[in-house]
């Protein structure tokens, strides 16, 4: 019974580093109906940042003197985010803009192309970029009680989590920037139409999708330790997968997509004699079928093909 | 409809390029006679080549940069100390971890005219494809890292050798430790799906296979890149093992070491041999480190003859990498061709037997060759982590009783 | 007629030219080879601009059998205009075999226009295939080549469903899933070696004389690889021939009409499973063929040469060269194979360099170097049904 709660547990932690990089496909596909490739790349970027800010640029140490640790932390990871915040933006101009309006291909092939340049860049740049690094631990890692199964930093990564899901859905649903991306994901000429700037709000998204992404980024950091540069490919595979299976474009899906993938790989790691060299198949075969047999995902909206 | 003008102008334009490409051509040409003579005349040495070969980029780069510097070293070393009859020039390739890079690198390397032989390899998968395209080109090819045991074969001798053991020789003297002499005796077992963790398992079943009691209860394979490990650490935690043994590279071992602490797992053994056998290690891995056995061939450079000047000499030459886990292999890789070159001359056949025959002291210890190209040095030690290093056994703490291995009664 | 003769020289001459770029790119060091790919650019632009590439076209195709005659030469001769240099050869027959690639993998993009991620498997499994059966079953690698043909239409029939049902987003995840779960299933495979690759792969043969020994043309010994050139060069001939006819055919037709608009081109009636499924087999076939001609040549095969990454790289290929153009797939795939190798000295760079070639070309050149051409039915119509005029009005067309 504890094996099972184990590997639950194990299985919800995965599914918090998959759900807010999932959480930015869907937010940017609904805006613009377009697939950013390069998000898992641009996540993992922010994490280097917050790195770097903690290490390398001895930001966070010069802080700590100042003020209490915790307060600290937040600070750097608050400017790791919105560093990632402003590189998302910087590729929607670069890589997507260029390509408005065309071929989808196109876009899709830059945004593939952008993630291998930043993944290269940090791994030219960034010293001994090409080698795993240790990510600094700026989440406590004591357990909690004597329990072995709880620590400290898994709550806060699911905290965490929880409330940016939250804030995510106070920003769309209750305010008027929300619901003007609410509208242009439903309908952009008609949001056009009736006076909202198109221009404005997208680049808001992204913004606002690249902070989340920053916080997915260092989540994800955080609850492996460690950081290499080209952990975002995967990475933003699975969270393409993620998005996909809960749904493309609807926010709620990329939650219980990246619960299903999770849990998937987990299961079929623990309860599969041999299957842990087939865990990554099991899961890129389920999204496999969900396309083939129910691509609208698990909470998206089914779309009828337009003539 | 197609008189007089544009047709002109494209017979003008195509004239023009073809000239323009012409000239190229032949620039291209024209440097390469003016530099042979060059060669010859110029500088009084003849110069010959000595091609190394190792991931420099990619997912293992850390474990071919050091080599690279030591190869290079040996090489600046050979050409300082003036008793050459040549110059040696030192040629650098990267096989980025990839075969089919390699398989191109070797095939640019044998179409250089003054190479006379050349170093190769971390990854077995790249030795298996330059194999044979240095055995067909008659040029001497020394592995210096490369440890899968199906390399070296009789019908590649002499002109594949090989100065690290193989996994099966890296296994027995960790085996014969943890299990005998520790006792350990019910194993879990995690490996890469790579060549380098296949023939860990392997040989790791093997050892265990030949003593009475010792058993695998669980073998679990994971690709090189993965990150998450705790459903299959939280699957053994249930097993009550007594080790854990990981045959792969450092990055999944570091991981695999901070969760099993994370889950609660620090009372079990870890062991591995010399892939995870790099600061890089202690660095992710951090505390939980701490008491993982590890196995390494060779002693350490400093503890050999001439391994502190060859220490001091690495850093005097200013290289930003440690030299790793495998520098002391490059090192002496190069310094027995070059061995070889100065008692032999420039022949690729005289060489090549030359460095089959070759009994060469270095770093490592005496190496020389058996019928199969493999080195019958087999000299290794044991090291434990403790307080952040690497450390010898035989001065541990741990072997004071001062501090208990995980596990330990 | 001295026009005649004159177009007919000007025609030669303008392959030969490009033929000749083509050497300086190869043999020169990188800088050179820049010099020369971005005069080609420049020529290629101002040309289009002043419509002169048009002509080009026309005249190279008034005047096939001189410039593929000329081609052939070349080809024949390049051994030794290299001096029987097998690094050289070896960039020669790696590009000769990447577009093999390529023009299959341009059947989707170019053709139905959706983006194929896993062409890297189709070449795997054409690859693992014939070298499994020669290596551990022992058939000839001739009957091995065929048969990881047909296991590559097999995975092609695999990856190219799901085409049918999704487009755009989904199909890309689709094949890049498919991609990587072909990549883990050889890697968890002991029994075709697993993530040791197949090792000691025989070479072809006809009659006693195997493929992998040295030849002595003319009083030069050359290396083996000679053998291996003329052989990718003829099928790539073939292959650029028929993917050239299948455009210009209806099937050619029909896929362009289900890029435009599978709706609408099913209900011209373009049966879509059919004629997209044939996009998806002749292009696996295709990759098929050069996987297993790589294996053979090679010796050995390891998984990292068909994973993602291999993937993208011949999607750019397909996408510098220009989507839907037979010339142009095949001088993407040998302009960048012939890059690539340039670049080992700086490899740490290399893919970064793929990275921005791509955005680039995206932004100035999005169809690629030479661009996807405007159809010509009715001017061959026009010879058809009106052939008396052609001959009154002197042949001047």
């Amino acid at each position: 019974m504890e094996l099972i709660i184990s590997q639950i547990l194990n299985a919800v932690m995965l599914a918090c580093t998959y759900t807010l990089v999932g959480i930015g496909f869907s937010l940017f596909f609904g805006a613009m109906d377009i697939v950013v490739f390069c998000l898992g790349d641009v996540a993992i970027a922010g994490a280097f940042a917050i790195m770097a800010l903690s290490t390398v640029m001895g930001v966070y140490a010069s802080l700590s003197g100042i003020l209490p640790a915790p307060i600290s932390g937040i600070i750097v990871v608050f400017i790791g985010a919105c560093f990632t915040a402003g590189l998302v933006t910087l590729m929607y101009r670069a890589v997507i803009v260029p390509f408005e309006g065309k071929n989808i291909n196109a876009s899709l092939l830059s945004t593939i192309a952008a993630g291998i340049v930043i993944r290269e860049l940090i791994g030219l740049f960034y010293p001994e970029g090409r080698n795993p690094h240790a990510f600094p631990q700026l989440l406590p890692a004591g357990l909690i009680g004597d329990n072995v199964l709880l620590s400290w930093r898994n709550i806060i990564i699911i905290a965490i989590t929880f409330i940016m899901v939250m804030l995510l859905y106070w920003f769309v649903n209750r305010t008027k920037t929300g619901l003007s991306i609410q509208a242009i994901s439903q309908n952009k000429e008609a949001a056009i139409m009736v006076g909202i700037n198109w221009h404005r709000i997208i680049v808001i998204t992204f913004l606002i999708g690249g902070f989340l992404l920053g916080i997915g980024g260092f989540l994800t950091a955080s609850y492996f330790n460690s950081l290499r540069f080209d952990m975002g490919a995967m990475y933003g595979l699975k969270g393409f997968c993620v998005a996909v299976v809960g749904g493309l474009g609807s926010i709620y899906g990329a939650i219980v997509g990246g619960l299903l993938i999770a849990f998937v790989e987990v299961f079929v790691t623990a309860f599969i004699p041999g299957g842990t060299a087939y865990s990554s198949v099991a899961a890129f075969l389920i999204v496999v079928l969900f396309i083939l047999f129910k691509p609208e995902g698990i909470l998206g909206e089914k779309t009828v093909e337009k003539v | 409809m197609f008189k007089g003008k544009p047709i002109g102008k494209i017979a003008a334009g195509l004239g023009a390029l073809i000239f323009l490409l012409g000239i190229l051509a032949g620039c291209g040409g024209g440097t390469k006679s003016q530099e042979a003579p060059k060669q010859e005349g110029g500088s009084q040495k003849k110069v010959v080549k000595i091609a190394f070969i190792g991931p420099l980029t990619g997912p293992n780069a850390t474990e071919g940069v050091g080599p690279r510097n030591t190869f290079e070293l040996a090489v600046n070393q050979a050409n300082k100390s003036g008793k050459l009859p040549f110059e040696i020039k030192f040629l650098a390739y990267d096989d980025a971890s990839n075969p089919g890079t390699a398989a191109s690198v070797a095939q640019k390397i044998v179409a250089e005219p003054d190479v006379v032989a050349a170093s190769g390899h971390w990854n077995t998968a790249c030795a298996e494809a330059t194999i044979p395209i240095f055995k067909a080109a008659g040029i001497p090819m020394v592995i210096w890292g490369a440890i899968g045991p199906s390399l070296t074969k009789e019908e590649n001798f002499p002109y594949i050798t090989r100065v690290c053991p193989t996994s099966v020789q890296e296994n027995i003297p960790l085996a014969a430790f943890v299990m005998d002499q520790l006792g350990r005796k019910k194993w879990a077992l995690i490996s890469s799906t790579s060549v380098y963790g296949k023939a860990n398992t392997e040989a790791w079943q093997a050892e265990v296979k030949k003593r009475s009691g010792a058993e695998i209860v669980s073998l679990d394979e994971i690709t090189d890149g993965s990150t998450d490990f705790r459903p299959i650490l939280s699957k053994i935690k249930k097993l009550n093992v007594d080790g854990l043994y990981y045959g792969g590279n450092i990055m999944e071992a570091a991981l695999i070491r901070s969760q099993m602490n994370e889950l609660g797992m620090k009372d079990i053994l870890m062991a591995g041999i010399s892939g995870i056998v790099s600061p890089k290690f202690i660095e992710v891995a951090g505390q939980a480190a701490e008491g993982v056995v590890v196995t390494q061939p060779g002693k350490e450079p400093k503890k050999m003859p001439g391994g502190k000047e060859f220490i001091e000499e690495y850093q005097k030459a200013g290289y930003k990498e440690p030299y790793g886990a495998y520098g002391a292999y490059a090192y002496d890789a190069a310094n027995i061709i070059i061995t070889a070159l100065k008692e032999a001359g420039t022949d690729r056949k005289a060489l090549a037997d030359k460095i089959g025959k070759i009994a060469y002291t270095g770093l490592l210890g005496t190496t020389s060759f058996d019928k199969t190209g493999q080195t019958t040095n087999s000299l290794s030690t044991i090291y434990v982590i403790q307080d952040g290093k690497f450390v010898d056994w035989d001065e541990s703490k741990y072997k004071t009783g001062e501090r208990k291995l995980p596990g330990a009664k | 007629m001295g026009n005649k003769i004159y177009r007919y020289s000007l025609a030669g001459l303008s392959t030969l030219g490009i033929c000749m770029a083509l050497y300086v790119c190869l043999s020169s060091a990188l800088l050179v080879a820049l010099i020369v790919i971005a005069l080609a650019i420049v020529i290629l632009s101002v040309g289009e601009r002043k419509n002169v590439i048009d002509k080009v076209y026309r005249l190279i195709g008034d005047n096939k059998a001189l410039n593929l005659g000329i081609i052939a030469l070349f080809i024949l001769l390049l051994p030794f205009l290299v001096q029987g240099n097998n690094y050289l050869l070896h960039i020669a027959i790696m590009a000769g075999i990447f577009s093999i690639v390529a023009l299959g993998l341009n059947f989707q993009i170019g053709g139905i226009g959706q983006i194929n991620f896993a062409p890297a498997a189709f070449y795997g499994m054409g690859a693992y295939t014939s070298a499994f059966l020669s290596v551990k079953m022992g058939l000839s690698p001739w009957l091995g080549t065929l048969c990881g043909l047909l296991m590559a239409i097999v995975l092609g029939v695999v990856v190219g469903f799901p085409a049918l049902k999704a487009r755009g987003y989904y199909l890309s995840l689709v094949t890049i899933a498919l991609q990587i779960i072909f990549t883990l299933m050889i890697v968890n495979s002991p029994w075709i070696g697993g993530p040791n690759g197949i090792p000691g792969i025989p070479s072809y043969q006809i009659g006693g004389f195997s493929f992998r020994t040295p030849v002595a043309l003319g009083g030069i010994q050359l290396p083996y690889q000679v053998n291996f050139l003329y052989l990718v060069y003829i099928l790539l001939a073939l292959f650029a021939l028929a993917a050239n006819r299948l455009y210009n055919s209806r099937v050619g037709l029909a896929w362009n009409a289900i890029e435009q608009d599978p709706i609408v081109a099913a209900c011209q009636g373009i049966n879509l499973t059919n004629t997209q499924l044939l996009a998806f087999c002749l292009g696996a076939a295709y990759a098929g063929i050069a996987g297993a001609i790589y294996g053979h040549y090679t010796s050995f095969i390891g998984v990292e040469n068909f994973d993602f990454s291999q993937s993208l790289i011949f999607i750019c290929m397909v996408i510098l060269g220009g989507t839907d153009n037979v010339p142009g797939v095949v001088l993407g795939a040998v302009l960048l194979t012939m890059i690539d190798e340039k670049l080992r000295d700086f490899s740490g760079y290399r893919l970064l360099m793929y990275g921005i070639v791509l955005i680039i070309i995206l932004i100035i050149r999005p169809k690629g170097l030479l661009p996807k051409r405007i159809r010509v039915y009715q001017q061959k119509d026009r010879s058809e049904y009106s052939s008396h005029s052609a001959v009154v009005t002197g042949g001047s067309r």
